[in-house]
Parts: C-alpha cells; structure tokens; sequence
C-alpha cells in the first residue's frame, strides 16, 4: 500500500512536469533563441542556453528593421477595433437583455451570430478585397479596421448579452422607476456592476485582431499599415533567413496577449467558449 | 394601424445591419466577379465551371483537408481529455491547478503567426531542437530533413497545431469536470469503482454533451487554418501542405485569378452556411 502510494506520486509528478514542459518549451526555445549571439547560432547542436545572451537582436528589430512602426499599426488597428465594435455592441446587447424582448428574437439573433463562427474568413477575404480596393482602403489601416469590427461583432454581442442577462433586472428598475433615463441608469448601476466583464471582452476583441494573420496579409502592402504578424511573415519570406529577428517578431507579437490573458484569465476561459458553455 | 416598431429591434439594427450589409454586398460582388472575369469583364462562369471539374490542385488540398483536419480534431480531444482528467483526479494542491490552468492559456493566447515561427525554430534541420532531441533517444539516427518531405512537413505542422489547440480542449473539459458533483465520486468510491470505470461511467457521462460542442467547434476551428501553415511550408514542399484554404490563397492572391477565387470561395462559403446552419440548430437545441 505504501509502495503502490509512492508510485502514484512519483507518476503524477513526472506526468506533471512533462505537461509543463511541453507547454513552455517552445516559448524557451524561441526566447533563447532571440538572446543568443551570433555565431552561437551556426554551432551544431544547438546549445539549449545562450552562453553570451544579448538583447541586441531585439533593438535591432525594433529600430533598424523599423519594428517599432508595425507595433504601433497593430497597437492603433487594435484599439480602433475595440472602441467600434463597443460603441456598435453595447446599445445592441443591452436592448436584448433588458427590454421585454420575445424569447424567439433573442434565440434567433444570438444563433444568426453564432452561425458567423463558422464561415471561413478565407472565403470572405476574396470578395472583400475586391471592395477594399474599390473604395480605395487598399494598404491603409482603415481596412483592417472595418473588416475586423465585422468579425469581432458576434462575438461581442454574444458575450455581452450573456454577462448582462446575468445581473437580475429589478436592481435598476427601482431607479427606472425614481425617473432616471435608461441611458443614466446604464452608467451609473449596470456598468459598475457589469464592468470586469467589459473590460475581459474588450481585451478578447484587441487579442484576437492582434494575432489576426489572412486579412492583414492581404489588405496591406507596406509599413504603412503592416501589423505584427506580418512583420513577422516578412522576415520568413526572406531569401536569407534571419532566425534571430524571427524569434524577436515572435516573441513581441505573443508578448502582449500572453500578459494580458493572465492578468485576466478569469473572464477570458468564458470568452474562449464563446457558444459551447451558456 | 401597423406594428409598432420597438426599441429593442432599433438598437440591434446597427450590428446587424453592419453585417447583414457587408455580407449581402460582398456575396453580390463575389458572385458578379465568378460570372463576369475580374479584369475584362468577359464572361466567364463557363470556363470557371469546366476548371472546377478538372481542378487535380483543388481535389489535392481538400484532400489534405479532410486528414488535416480529422487528425488534429481527434488528437486534441484525446490529448485535451487526458490532461484534463489527470488533473482532476491526480491533483489535489489547488495552487497547482491554478499554475496549470494559467499556462494552458497561453498558447491559446498566442498568435498562430507566433506558433508557426516557435515551429520553425524547432523543426529547422540547421538549428532545430527536435532533431537533437530524437538524437539522443536514439529514436533517429539520421537528420530529418522536416520540411523538404510531404509527410514529414505536413507532421510537423500537426505536432504545433495540437500544441496549440489541446489547452483549449484541456480547459473546456475542465470547466465541465468541475460540475460534476463530488458526492458521486465519493459514492462510486464506496461502491469500489476502478478508475476506468468512474472515467467510463461518471465522467464520460458528464462530458458527452461537451464533448460533441467542442468536436463542433474544434471542426469549424481546423477548417480554416491558414497561419501556422504559411509560416511553416507556404503549402509547400510542391504543394503537398497546401490546405484548401492555402489553396484558395493562391489562387487570388498569387496568381490573382479572381474570378476563379471568388468561384471557389461562393462554393464553399455555399457548403459551410449549410453545415453552420445545422450545427447552430443542434447547439441550440442541446442548450435547452
């Protein structure tokens, strides 16, 4: 019984650790790869810690490769993406959960909704293009603006009318009923209460167009309104590849979903399972 | 006297209207542009239909497709539910539990761009680790060369797209693992249940209407994978990755053939409106 116990121990903890490993592997060896120096990159094989770590791979980057430019086209898309799709979102949502709305118009819109999670944007993205260029938004940020508010919106109302539906309606109907309008009475009780939530969708919105590859690949051409990924893309099509700006790309483009996710990793599991858990 | 409209319906035009717009202008141009040729105007839905039928590329990548997709979808949901249930059953420490699930959202916070470069770095023949890896455990004697042959090209691409999707399986199944109530174990226990049977009768039971959810969306997920593979091959080498998304890629947007494209893209976009149809009905359905 003693021997069967520690057996089951020691299992669990090499179980264990073989899961973390092979979850944070890849992150370390992307970083390590980014920290290296030169030459250490020609020794075979490759060593699996950076004997003369260096950042100079990352200002490099940043400032010679004017990586600093395309952070700052997905910071801006990002945030763009974000106060739109809100703006669209939050009136939408908040009439489905607080209005008498029929049960069949709420089914009915959510699953229109849903459906969109399903097509495949590659299938979209060829249409869209040849609008894009007709209107003149080729290679401007403003198209990756527009198409991604187009896919974030779902999602939104989705996850929005799902946390609204949660707070119970008599809270406000008291202050409805003192005569405070309905636009008063969203800011001053049901934001408050609804507003971690808020923010963890409006964090899903900025992570998902950030990490967005197809649209941004085919909308842009140059600096001007190239994101991260393809930053990131630019350097793999490379004729001579440089695997320590590669690593760098990747590291920047993950950076900042990564921190943002765990920071908020409460709501976000929710978000992640939009339409499979209600 | 006529309906009155509601406020309700007032403030959800502008979502739908936004989208319904779009897309209804967008199928109209797609549609246009699969009739009439992109560039001169001719018309071209004939030719188009006659490629379609002798098109050895698109019937090529749709079948690297389907095992594309039935392999990652069935190895997330095996690998997902296995570190689910050890971590339900084998970790007590609640600490523990919450480090894991902290890292398990990271790959799924990860952009795919990202995981394509992690996976180019470990797979590259002149620098890649899973060689030396493979090495000295005398698994290999030989260097692979990964991404020079289909089917060692198209495994590595599968080994960092489970990678990066069995934490989502992981914690989906976790959410439904904390549901069950502990007074059934405890009572299985008393009864004497091994441990297959409690993971056969208990939590299998529990999981079955989650299971078919995320299959769904696990489907929906792999069908449009398009990032991880450019990053990694461009389809390539040949066009033995090439996914039918990778495919319809370079059709548009390689050799911009539009029309065929668009084509191609009201064909598909046909099927997956039918399919996503059907499965919104069946999720509601389970919903309630």
């Amino acid at each position: 019984m003693f021997l069967k116990n520690i057996f089951i121990k020691a299992t669990t903890i090499v179980t264990l650790l073989i899961i973390i490993t092979w979850l944070l592997f890849p992150y370390y060896w992307m970083f390590i790869t980014a920290l290296k120096s030169d030459w250490e990159l020609y020794v075979y094989p490759p060593a699996f810690y950076p004997q003369e770590p260096t950042l100079k791979h990352f200002i490099s980057f940043l400032v010679e490769k004017n990586g600093i430019y395309y952070f700052l086209n997905s910071i801006i898309v990002c945030s763009s993406v974000v106060i739109l799709t809100l703006i669209i979102v939050i009136p939408a949502a908040y009439a489905l959960t607080r209005y008498n709305v029929p049960q069949r118009f709420y089914r009915n819109i959510l699953s229109f909704y849903l459906s969109q999670r399903f097509l495949p944007p590659i299938a979209i993205v060829i249409p869209l293009f040849a609008v894009i260029r007709g209107i003149g938004l080729y290679d401007s940020i403003y198209s990756l603006i527009l198409s991604y508010t187009f896919f974030n919106i779902p999602l939104a109302i989705w996850l929005l009318s799902s946390y609204l539906k949660e707070v119970p309606k008599d809270i406000e109907e008291a202050a409805l009923l003192d005569g405070l309008t309905r636009f008063r009475t969203f800011f001053i009780i049901l934001l408050p209460l609804i507003f971690p939530q808020l923010v963890s969708t409006l964090i899903l919105l900025f992570i998902f167009s950030w990490n967005e590859f197809l649209f941004a690949l085919i909308f842009t051409a140059t600096i001007k309104s190239q994101t991260l990924p393809i930053a990131t893309w630019n350097l793999v099509t490379q004729f001579k590849i440089d695997w320590h700006a590669m690593a760098v790309a990747g590291i920047l483009t993950s950076i900042v979903p990564a921190i943002t996710f765990l920071s908020l990793r409460r709501y976000i599991i929710r978000g992640l399972t939009f339409g499979m858990v209600k | 006297m006529t309906k009155k409209i509601k406020a309700y319906q007032v403030l959800n035009l502008p979502p739908l209207f936004f989208i319904l717009f779009l897309g209804i202008y967008l199928l109209f141009s797609a549609i246009k542009t699969s009739i009439f040729d992109y560039k001169t105007n001719q018309f071209i839905f004939t030719s188009n239909i006659f490629r379609l039928l002798n098109d050895s590329y698109l019937l090529a990548s749709l079948k690297t497709t389907i095992s594309y997709v039935s392999i990652t979808v069935i190895a997330t949901l095996i690998i997902g539910l296995f570190i689910a249930e050890f971590i339900h059953h084998f970790i007590k420490s609640n600490n523990i539990k919450n480090l894991i699930t902290l890292l398990l959202i990271l790959p799924i916070a990860t952009a795919p761009v990202a995981i394509g470069v992690m996976g180019r770095l470990m797979f590259t023949p002149e620098y890649g680790v899973i060689n030396v890896m493979l090495k000295s455990l005398n698994i290999i004697n030989e260097e692979i060369k990964w991404f020079s042959e289909p089917l060692t090209a198209l495994l590595a691409i599968v080994i960092m797209d489970v990678w990066e999707w069995t934490p989502f399986v992981t914690l989906v199944m976790l959410s439904g693992l904390f549901s069950i109530p502990k007074e059934i174990y405890e009572a299985a226990k008393l009864d004497g249940a091994s441990t297959g049977k409690i993971f056969r009768f208990i939590d299998l039971e529990y999981l079955k209407p989650l299971l078919l959810v995320v299959t769904i969306f696990r489907i929906a997920d792999e069908f449009r994978v398009f990032d991880i593979i450019m990053i990694m091959t461009k389809g390539g080498p040949g066009f033995s990755t090439e996914t039918l998304a990778v495919y319809l890629y370079r059709v548009s947007f390689k050799y911009f053939d539009l029309s065929y494209g668009s084509f191609l893209a009201i064909l598909i976009l046909i099927v997956m409106i039918l399919i996503s149809f059907v499965l919104t009905k069946l999720l509601w359905k389970r919903g309630s």
